[in-house]
């Protein structure tokens, strides 16, 4: 089974948790992600911040960059720490009993 | 060709395909994208010497193919018509011999709607204001042409008017260009018929 959906979900709120540490841009969070085999592009990194910016999950700031012209960063919003929080709770639930039934276990 | 050129090339032609991809996209969601992608590229090439034709090779494939970006790209995003979107080719094109605000209905859901893009929807707008309605009083304006009169009254003599007609532009080339806008307006709502057949697919 393709884990698609799934995937899709989760991986927004990996964006999201690598924002937790201060602003990043664009290219640094696709290179981890594509390490980690959470996108199997790292072009499919960008309609997902698009998304979470159009949310108001993440917003964005143009800053001058060392060498080369400005890069925009994101960066994490009131309202995405939030979602963030709920998700991790959610998600802590929901990997517990998937886990559970997994496993086989009769007392679920 | 210098591996500088072929890099330039590499680069300007996946930009080409991932923008052509993104067509569906909403305008504001489809700029993020493009201009994400380049500084990707951008950033990526400022880390390789400069003529690492594959080094760029290997980043463009870690980018992935333009379609898959494209496929993230339209989900949450549905371009599926309301069913009033069907009236809007017709009223653009006819209502305007509904007093003139069957053609504003048509603009106003021209632009609330999902179905068509940006350049649909000026498109739409501007061939031609008022539909065949404003395409027949233009068409008015140019045979009928324009007729100014002047008067003078004098105290105790007769009011003299004085008339000339002349039309707004030399007949020939205004009804040459009027016969262009009438298939232009044709032209235009067939295309925003097809658009929505297509979306409503």
């Amino acid at each position: 089974m393709d884990l698609g959906q799934l995937r899709r979900g989760a991986v927004a709120y990996c964006i999201l948790a690598l924002l937790r540490g201060g602003e990043r841009y664009g290219w640094e969070l696709a290179s981890v992600l594509h390490d980690a085999g959470l996108i199997a592009g790292e072009g499919t990194l960008y309609p997902l911040l698009a998304r979470l910016r159009e949310m108001g999950w993440v917003d964005t700031e143009w800053k001058p960059s060392p060498h080369g012209p400005p890069r925009r960063y994101y960066r994490l919003t009131v309202a995405g720490v939030q979602a963030l929080a709920a998700f991790i709770e959610r998600w802590g639930r929901f990997r517990d009993a998937v886990d559970q039934i997994l496993r086989g276990s009769e007392d679920a | 060709m210098t591996s500088l050129d072929r890099i330039e090339a590499l680069v300007a032609e996946y930009l080409a395909a991932l923008d052509a991809a993104l067509t569906d996209v909403p305008a504001a969601r489809r700029r993020q994208i493009l201009e994400d992608v380049r500084q990707h590229l951008e950033a990526a090439r400022a880390s390789l010497p400069p003529d690492d034709e594959a080094g760029i090779r290997a980043v463009l494939d870690r980018l992935g193919d333009p379609a898959a970006i494209a496929a993230e790209a339209g989900v949450g995003f549905s371009r599926r018509p309301r069913w009033v979107d069907a009236a809007v080719p017709w009223l653009l094109l006819l209502g305007g011999f509904v007093g003139g605000g069957g053609w504003l209905v048509g603009a106003a859901l021209l632009w609330t709607s999902r179905v068509w893009r940006l350049r649909d929807k000026i498109w739409g707008t501007l061939v031609w204001p008022g539909g065949l309605f404003g395409v027949g009083v233009a068409f008015g304006t140019v045979v009928g042409g324009v007729q100014t009169c002047s008067g003078s009254t004098v105290a105790g003599h007769p009011l003299v008017m004085h008339c000339t007609s002349r039309p707004g532009w030399s007949e020939p080339v205004g009804i040459a260009v009027l016969v262009g806008i009438f298939c232009a307006q044709l032209v235009t709502v067939g295309h925003l018929e097809r658009v929505r057949r297509g979306a409503a697919r």
